[in-house]
């Protein structure tokens, strides 16, 4: 019998004692590769340097991280919302002389908005841009595309991209699949589409679990599916922005937000001054929605406009204020449609356009270098509307700031476990040494050595250790398959728990060195086993 | 193998400081191959001369020789010869070279088998060989059972096995080696007598097989009287000298 033989055969007569060490062992590894696996992913994840874009250009409200997080990973609520004339102007491919010139600075820009939901998926609205189609023809552009992460493209798996303006939507790869869409067929009724589960409506904001969902009217037709991109991305629709302008509980938020800009409470503007109001705020009294004018006569309370009209764009689950006299009801729209189609059948809201609205603008610079610091420094000091951030920084920050630093602490503890382990096989195997002590001595009465005795006792402990460390190392990463499941379900993005670094295994040395250690005082009790003494010991 | 004993002396020092001469034996051989019962009373020192002789315990003095030529030593550099004859003395060696010493060359049997529980009797017997240096013999092993009719019972634990089942196997991990010299610490002093004829002959049949010096200790005097040759701890002990208040 060699050695190793011994050793397990001792092992397994001590089974329960054996194996309740190995669990305190691999409790401690586990625990400890489970943070090392959240340390590692989750830099990966939120530590993300190589985005397609530079600059997400957002409110000068909230923080810059807010509107990272919200963009990027769709985390945390929209700070709130910019005017959609200025995504025109960052996006202009032609010199507008009244206007500040992005052109040299901007190569891509791609409308972002948020607010509605989709069975607690987001709803993003953009442009065909963000797929690489040029809105206003419809083909893919020629050159440059908009890319999410560095060299990555957003690609169609089936479908095509939607319209500009018509209520059609491209799905991410994981809502398209769990949510069991299908794409739009012509050839089908709009009822039959609806059986196929080809066609959604939007729920205002995020209801909570007892909150009554506020369903909009219009009905998406599905006419595309993404590829994954393995990002939060995967879990979002995303729809034309113009369509969103064309819901009509979207509306009043949209014109209050216009009005409070112009220096009005919208709740208290007095009939007489209304017209004088609107053309102040840069709408045309003339052809001003009639719906709109009566709610805007018809507000009493001064307090009920302005918080549900900063809310209205936003992730907030408060319902829009409804049209005075009109008790508003689950998919009961103002049924008043809020928009007209033209010859094309493409959206034409009647929200009128100066009072359009986005969450942000994702930037694409025409360099890293100046071009985009250009940009930052102009929204930072010229432009007070909006501010530019940059996601990179602000995650490579937020790491730094926050994650970092209580993996730390986790990473502290989790070693403060093993060592607790290694104690516990100190603990344990030299109960056993105790009790094993005439075994040890007919083993040294057969001819091994103290020596021999020593290395039986370390490498008992150190296999201990090693067993534990390599369970503790599965179970680790079983953890980190939890966490990946987790941060699915909340960013839509999961981790990779399967792969192992070299710290891992690092760490594993260190335990099978902390375990060998921990056998070496029964070991050296073992050492001073006194043959003799111990075989009359009957 | 043949032993010599010379001017050997041992003493335990008692729980009140006093000192306690075990053994005094001024001089005594044995003859490679030869079989020999040791008797004397309970707690006369014969476990103590046994693992004097075993290199458990050192001497306090003296010698204990080991014939050269036919002895197994493995390790890198043997201790200095004494004798161009008798090359080894045991008692000068270091205790991790007495361990080596006795793995290659000694098989001891216990009063109580001393099996190890977590372990079959083929186990225990492999046991056996685990501290030589060379590798398990594992049909040798098989033979030692079959020798001593456990081939039936080869996995079994000693749990499993009755008190007399379990000395036999105690006797085949004796073996295991080869040895040149077997020690038997009363083998058969916890059977019943049909179990201790039987163990008896075993190890005698065995050690002739092998062709090992037998020490075999007793304090029953038909036991010895099998034996060939029997010589009294007393007597060896300075001719009685130490008196027998003394003896533990």
């Amino acid at each position: 019998m060699n050695l190793f033989q011994i050793i397990i055969k001792q092992m397994r007569q001590r089974a329960l004692s054996t194996w309740l060490t190995t669990i305190s062992v691999l409790l401690g590894v586990a625990l400890a590769v489970g943070v090392m696996i959240l340390r590692r992913e989750s830099q990966a994840l939120f530590g993300m340097k190589d985005f397609g874009y530079e600059l997400i250009i957002g409110p000068p409200k909230g923080s810059p991280l807010q509107l990272t997080l919200n963009t990027v990973y769709h985390l945390d609520v929209s700070p709130g919302n910019i005017p959609y004339s200025l995504y025109e102007d960052l996006a202009a491919k032609t010199p507008d002389p009244s206007r500040f010139d992005y052109r040299p600075l901007v190569k891509i820009a791609v409308p972002f908005m948020v607010g509605d939901s989709y069975n607690g998926r987001r709803i993003v609205g953009t442009s065909p841009e963000m797929f690489g189609i040029d809105s206003a023809t419809g083909n893919p552009i020629d050159g440059d595309h908009f890319e999410y992460q560095l060299d990555k493209r957003y690609e169609l798996a089936q479908g095509h991209v939607f319209h500009r303006a018509k209520f059609e939507a491209v799905l991410g790869s994981d809502a398209f699949a769990k949510e069991h869409f299908a794409l739009y067929d012509d050839k089908l009724s709009e009822g039959e589409n609806e059986k196929r589960h080809a066609v959604f409506q939007a729920t205002h904001g995020f209801p909570g679990p007892n909150d009554k969902p506020d369903i909009h009217k219009p009905k998406w037709h599905v006419v595309g599916a993404l590829k994954p991109t393995h990002t939060a991305n995967d879990r979002v629709l995303f729809v034309p922005v113009i369509s969103l302008y064309a819901i009509a509980e979207h509306e009043p938020g949209m014109i209050d937000q216009a009005l409070i800009r112009a220096g009005f409470d919208p709740a208290s503007i007095p009939p007489e001054g209304l017209d004088e109001a609107l053309r102040k705020a840069g709408f045309d009294p003339g052809t001003f929605p009639q719906l709109e004018r009566r709610r805007l006569l018809h507000l009493k309370k001064p307090s009920a406009a302005s918080k549900p009209a900063e809310d209205l764009l936003h992730d907030a689950a408060v319902p829009p204020v409804p049209a005075a006299g009109v008790d508003k009801k689950e998919g009961d729209d103002d049924d008043e449609p809020a928009y007209t189609l033209d010859g094309e059948g493409a959206i034409v809201p009647d929200l009128p356009r100066d009072a359009w609205e986005i969450s942000a603008v994702l930037v694409k610079a025409r360099g890293q270098g100046y071009q985009a610091e250009a940009l930052k420094y102009r929204f930072r000091v010229a432009n007070v509307e909006a501010t530019a951030v940059s996601p990179a920084e602000q995650m490579r920050d937020f790491f730094a700031t926050f994650f970092k630093p209580t993996t730390h602490v986790m990473l502290i503890i989790s070693l403060l476990v093993s060592i607790v382990a290694g104690v516990a096989i100190l603990v344990s195997i030299y109960n056993s040494v105790s009790a094993r002590l005439r075994e040890i001595a007919i083993l040294r009465a057969l001819g091994a050595t103290r020596r021999r005795i020593v290395l039986i006792i370390c490498l008992e402990a150190a296999a201990i250790g090693l067993v534990g460390g390599l369970i503790g190392m599965a179970l680790g990463h079983a953890t980190g398959a939890v966490e990946s499941y987790y941060f699915n379900l909340r960013m839509g993005q999961g981790i990779d728990w399967w792969s192992s670094d070299a710290y891992e295994w690092l760490y594993l040395l260190i335990v099978v060195g902390i375990a060998t250690l921990a056998g070496l005082v029964p070991a050296l009790k073992a050492y001073r086993v006194p043959v003799a003494t111990n075989l009359a010991a009957d | 193998m043949a032993i010599i004993i010379e001017e050997l002396k041992k003493v335990f020092t008692g729980p009140d400081g006093s000192v306690v001469p075990v053994i005094d034996i001024p001089c005594f051989r044995l003859e490679a191959g030869a079989h020999v019962a040791l008797i004397g009373t309970s707690g006369s020192g014969k476990t103590t001369l046994l693992h004097l002789i075993a290199g458990i315990l050192a001497p306090d003095s003296g010698r204990i020789l080991f014939d050269a030529a036919p002895l197994a030593w493995a390790s890198d550099s043997p201790p200095q010869a004494l004798d161009p004859r008798l090359a080894l003395d045991i008692a000068a060696l270091s205790e991790a070279d007495r361990d080596v010493f006795r793995g290659q060359n000694i098989g001891y049997i216990f009063q109580t088998h001393h099996l190890l529980g977590g372990f079959t009797a083929l186990e225990n017997v492999l046991l056996g060989m685990s501290f030589t240096g060379r590798p398990p013999d594992r049909p040798w092993a098989r033979h030692l059972l079959a020798q001593v009719g456990l081939e039936a019972r080869l996995d079994f634990r000693p749990q499993k096995l009755s008190l007399g089942q379990q000395q036999r196997v105690a006797v085949a991990r004796a073996l295991a080696n080869r040895p040149k010299l077997v020690l038997a610490d009363e083998p058969t002093g916890a059977l019943d007598e049909a179990n201790a004829q039987q163990v008896l002959q075993l190890i005698l049949r065995l050690c002739t097989e092998v062709k090992a010096s037998l020490v075999l200790v007793t304090h029953d005097m038909a036991i010895a009287g099998q034996l060939p040759r029997v010589v009294s701890l007393a007597d060896l002990n300075h001719a009685g000298r130490l008196s027998q208040k003394a003896m533990v």
